[in-house]
């Protein structure tokens, strides 16, 4: 734990987010994406049928920020300081949990300044909060069983930024699910994290709009890749030293 | 002391790698090959290694023979596939000089990497850190960049950490090969008085001369299950 508190801190000087304005950059690429989705791109594509629910965009895009740069950046660390590894004590659950914790604190730090702003009800500050600590827990086991692979595979980064970008698309950022009349909804279902926004969906539509249809395939889908992640990697990621 | 104490104890080991780095193992060439896991290559096949207290060991040994490897596995850094590693003591591993400092921290902050590292119980300071560096010979200041140190610098640097720990065991990796004659004649008095309060330590050099002048005993690793001893 101790070592985990102290690589976090270091990790702050690196990322420069230990003074207030190297935090608030860290945070610019953040806020102008959420704030462009939320007031410009997502009325557009979704019409203004869901200005009452102002600040819902925004909170899916530090959502899927949460995720994605959880994921990237913890991975892209293990290799940055895999000499480090190699020769020391460090581990390399130290180097996944900093970089999550670190991304953690921006979000909190974002919902908290978008709550303030969108005025959000204490319930729905509750729930999100509660959801986005689910979200980490699930993020940190995740990156603990891929990090074997990006290890392994010199072009791992490469691809989980594909794969992170289609998920971006995949995902009900910009767009309700509920408004598209086609096929493609099940393909947007089945993505693996389509569970925490459809949860967002409900925290802030009310669970009236509770669609059995919708959490099944998500439950279905996310339970059937976390175990087909879990059992393909859960040996070989014990092993990562050997692989480093 | 009790020389007859046993420190470390290696009973029959297995050690095996995958060869990832060397193979530039890609998505590509993994799916287009079906192989999802790269080369296993094993380096140690039932090899047993005891050093008792007061012993400085001396290994000498072919390039990729695994020497490296061997205070990895004794360190616990590396885990073995089978038989016993069995380590009585807090273990310093010095793997190389240098390899545990980041370029873009400064000299305070990677005292602080180190002592996480590695974890030592450095109190670190304002002070700490002048010491250190002043002990070292640099003439650098705390904030000073690491980036901005020469290898030789950086060396000093660890060097300096390493005879500061509390470890009672030594792991030292081709640590007399680097800085100038100045620092290396210096770090081998230092090391000596070192040596003389631990309970063990070993030493890996090409220099025979090295391991001649500092260690009681020394061997050579001739194969991936078996050594010689030739001290």
């Amino acid at each position: 734990m101790k070592q985990i508190v102290e690589f976090t801190k270091l990790l702050v000087v690196l990322q420069k987010k230990s003074t207030i304005p190297g935090f608030f950059i860290g945070l610019m690429p953040a806020i102008i994406t959420s704030l462009s989705i939320e007031f410009f791109i997502g009325r557009i594509i979704g019409g203004n049928s869901e200005a009452s629910l102002a600040g819902f965009k925004a909170v899916n895009v530090i959502f899927y920020f949460l995720i994605s740069q959880s994921l990237s950046l913890s991975l892209t660390s293990l290799n940055k300081y895999k000499k480090i590894i190699k020769n020391s004590y460090l581990k390399t659950e130290t180097v996944i949990l900093s970089e999550i914790i670190l991304q953690f604190i921006n979000f909190i730090f974002l919902f908290l300044l978008f709550s303030i702003f969108f005025g959000f009800p204490i319930y729905i500050i509750l729930l999100i909060s509660i959801l986005a600590i689910f979200t980490i827990l699930y993020i940190i086991g995740l990156s603990i069983l891929i990090s074997i692979l990006a290890v392994v595979l010199d072009d791992f980064n490469r691809v989980l930024g594909i794969i992170l970008q289609v998920s971006f698309w995949l995902s009900p950022i910009i767009y309700i699910l509920r408004d598209i009349n086609s096929p493609v909804k099940y393909l947007i279902m089945i993505n693996p994290f389509h569970i925490f926004y459809e949860c967002i969906y409900l925290i802030f539509h009310g669970f009236e709009k509770f669609d059995n249809e919708i959490m099944i395939i998500s439950t279905i889908s996310f339970v059937i890749f976390s175990f087909f992640i879990f059992m393909l990697l859960k040996n070989l990621g014990k092993k990562i030293s050997l692989f480093l | 002391m009790n020389e007859d104490k046993v420190v470390i104890s290696l009973q029959k080991i297995n050690v095996s790698f995958y060869r990832s780095e060397s193979d530039n193992f890609t998505l590509k060439k993994s799916i287009l090959s079906g192989k999802f896991i790269p080369q296993k290559q094993e380096i140690f096949n039932s090899f047993s290694l005891e050093v008792k207290e007061s012993t400085i060991l001396g290994i000498e040994g072919s390039n990729g023979i695994g020497k490296t490897t061997l205070l990895s596995v004794i360190a616990g850094i590396i885990p073995i596939s089978s038989g016993k590693r069995i380590v009585n003591g807090k273990v310093l591993p010095l793997l190389g000089l240098g390899h545990i400092f980041h370029n873009d921290l400064d000299i305070y902050r990677n005292i602080e990497l180190w002592n996480l590292s590695f974890e030592t119980n450095f109190t670190i300071n304002e002070k700490f850190v002048d010491e250190v560096i002043t002990s070292s010979g640099l003439k650098i200041q705390p904030k000073t960049l690491v980036r901005s140190l020469s290898s030789g610098m950086k060396s000093r640097l660890a060097f300096e950490l390493a005879m500061r720990g509390q470890e009672e065991i030594l792991l030292l990796d081709e640590i007399f090969s680097v800085g100038d004659k100045n620092f290396r004649e210096k770090s081998r008095l230092k090391m000596k008085e070192k040596l003389k309060t631990i309970k063990c330590a070993i030493i890996i050099s090409h220099d025979y001369d090295v391991l001649n002048e500092n260690c009681n005993k020394i061997i050579r690793i001739t194969n991936g299950s078996s050594f010689e001893q030739i001290k």
